[in-house]
């Protein structure tokens, strides 16, 4: 599926209804340049599953865990981990990323995820695309 | 009080022995081993790497920050170390090693905020840098007072009723600032650490050739947003690949790269002016409203001359840290313990059980 936003307020109502669908136990990985809006989505996604602290950007600490208060959802916490910075998957590894991963009352959203293909191999995971698109401010989103 | 000072939250390791009495501070010693050099060919901070190299560093540091001081172990008073907010495997480094010195030396062991180091740095006195081991009085605070942190990680705009009572009153929403200068160098295909790269560029170009956003700039509270840059720097390289395709070429991460020198200082001038302007502006605003006395600038990005200038031409009485300071160090630490124990009577041995290192500690 592709979606083409026309501004950041587009996304993150995308990442918001791409929250609805979750269960559970999902990894979604996400992969796009710099400035392609991966953090933007994930804001969308956050405010989508009830969480309502501010999203900033993981790239200095990596992995960022929020927990969610929800007491209908099955989802308690959402980890978002960002692998800018890494070069490969075993980084990850300790950081304690395994705990999380498929974990049914956490989702995990992995930006830069191309770069830790690895620990995603075998695993079920939502493949989402960024990228930038020709008029200001839009963004190319496809979810493979 | 003799403290010792160990900092290993991100890609410095560090230790200092810093005295203090009443007013009156010391430092005895101050060893920064950086891994600038190492992170800079892979692009920014390798966490893995950063664990590896702290772990070699740790006991030789620690080390030759007491023969430096010229003291021994008994000598020293206090541990402090940092336990928080950073990297995980870096932190774990330097608690586990001031736990294990302040079992083997019966010491009592402090953890410590990373950014309530920063909050302090801009109190250590550095005008007469030739007289480097004597006394020198800490900076003198009015409250209430504002201090803005900008570094890799953090853009933390922090209210001081006094020495020990604080709190965040704004912060980004998104990226940090020292952030948005890496990452935007990045797109310019500039080396890490790309604040300073940026830095060095603007200082010949024109930083009103660009225009670039100021987001927040007049919203109606304290919070930054810095993403939007790249957007922009992604787009204004775009358009000059159009406008002026001589000036442009292809890097060999496949995207877009400036090559005139000349459009490459004024697009980083450009950069620079616009994180500057934001980082001023909300602080100047909050200092208003808050009726602020002093303003204190801490963290990496306080390096930068730009925003050092612009801070101290629009507001009187902003402490600025010396650049050796501004940068992770052992003796902001140290002296982020003394203040965190000054009120309190120093609980003696046994304590380094309680110290757990917290990535996400906030302030």
């Amino acid at each position: 599926m592709k979606t083409v936003t026309k501004n950041s307020k587009e996304t993150v109502e995308l990442g918001k209804k791409i929250a609805q669908k979750l269960k559970g136990g999902e990894i979604i990985a996400l992969e796009g340049d710099l400035g392609a809006g991966k953090t933007t989505l994930i804001k969308g996604l956050a405010r989508g599953l009830g969480i309502k602290k501010t999203i900033t950007s993981p790239t200095f600490l990596i992995m960022r865990m929020y927990r969610i208060k929800n007491q209908e959802s099955r989802i308690k916490n959402l980890v978002h981990v960002d692998a800018y910075r890494l070069k490969n998957s075993d980084e990850l590894t300790n950081i304690g990323i395994e705990e999380y991963l498929g974990d049914k009352n956490t989702v995990v959203v992995i930006e830069w995820a191309d770069k830790v293909r690895k620990i995603l191999r075998g695993k079920k995971v939502i493949w989402i695309k960024m990228k930038v698109g020709v008029g200001e401010n839009e963004r190319v989103i496809e979810i493979l | 009080m003799i403290l010792l000072g160990i900092e290993t939250s991100c890609d410095e390791t560090a230790a200092a022995v810093l005295e203090i009495k009443g007013k009156k501070y010391k430092i005895l010693s101050n060893i920064v081993s950086s891994q600038i050099e190492i992170h800079r060919k892979y692009g920014g901070i390798v966490p893995e790497v950063a664990a590896r190299k702290h772990v070699e560093a740790i006991v030789p540091v620690v080390k030759e920050s007491l023969e430096k001081a010229l003291i021994s172990q008994k000598e020293i008073d206090l541990v402090a170390v940092t336990r928080g907010p950073g990297l995980i495997t870096s932190l774990f480094v330097g608690v586990e090693a001031a736990k294990t010195l302040a079992f083997a030396w019966q010491k009592p062991l402090i953890g410590v905020n990373h950014l309530a180091g920063h909050l302090y740095g801009s109190l250590l006195n550095t005008e007469s840098r030739q007289q480097k081991a004597d006394s020198r009085n800490l900076r003198e605070i009015k409250f209430p007072a504002l201090c803005l942190i900008v570094s890799g990680g953090h853009t933390e705009l922090v209210l001081l009723k006094s020495y020990q009572d604080y709190k965040i009153i704004g912060q980004t929403l998104d990226d940090a600032a020292g952030e948005a200068f890496d990452k935007t160098a990045k797109l310019l295909g500039l080396n890490y650490p790309g604040g300073p790269e940026i830095s060095r560029l603007a200082k010949k170009g024109n930083p009103k050739a660009f225009d670039f956003p100021r987001p927040m700039i007049n919203s109606n509270n304290f919070d930054f947003s810095f993403s939007g840059l790249k957007t922009s720097v992604l787009y204004k390289i775009k358009d000059l690949s159009t406008l002026r395709p001589a000036a442009c070429g292809a890097s060999e991460d496949g995207r877009l790269k400036i090559k005139d020198l000349k459009v490459m200082q004024d697009m980083a001038a450009s950069v620079e002016q616009a994180i500057v302007d934001v980082l001023v502006e909300k602080t100047i605003r909050a200092a208003e409203k808050f009726k602020i006395k002093t303003i204190m600038l801490g963290g990496g990005v306080s390096a930068n001359e730009k925003l050092r200038k612009t801070m101290s031409d629009r507001a009187a009485n902003v402490l600025l840290p010396d650049v050796r300071f501004s940068t992770d160090n052992g003796v902001v630490i140290a002296l982020a313990g003394y203040y965190r124990i000054a009120n309190h009577k120093l609980r003696i041995k046994d304590n380094w059980k309680k110290i757990e290192v917290d990535p996400n500690l906030s302030l």
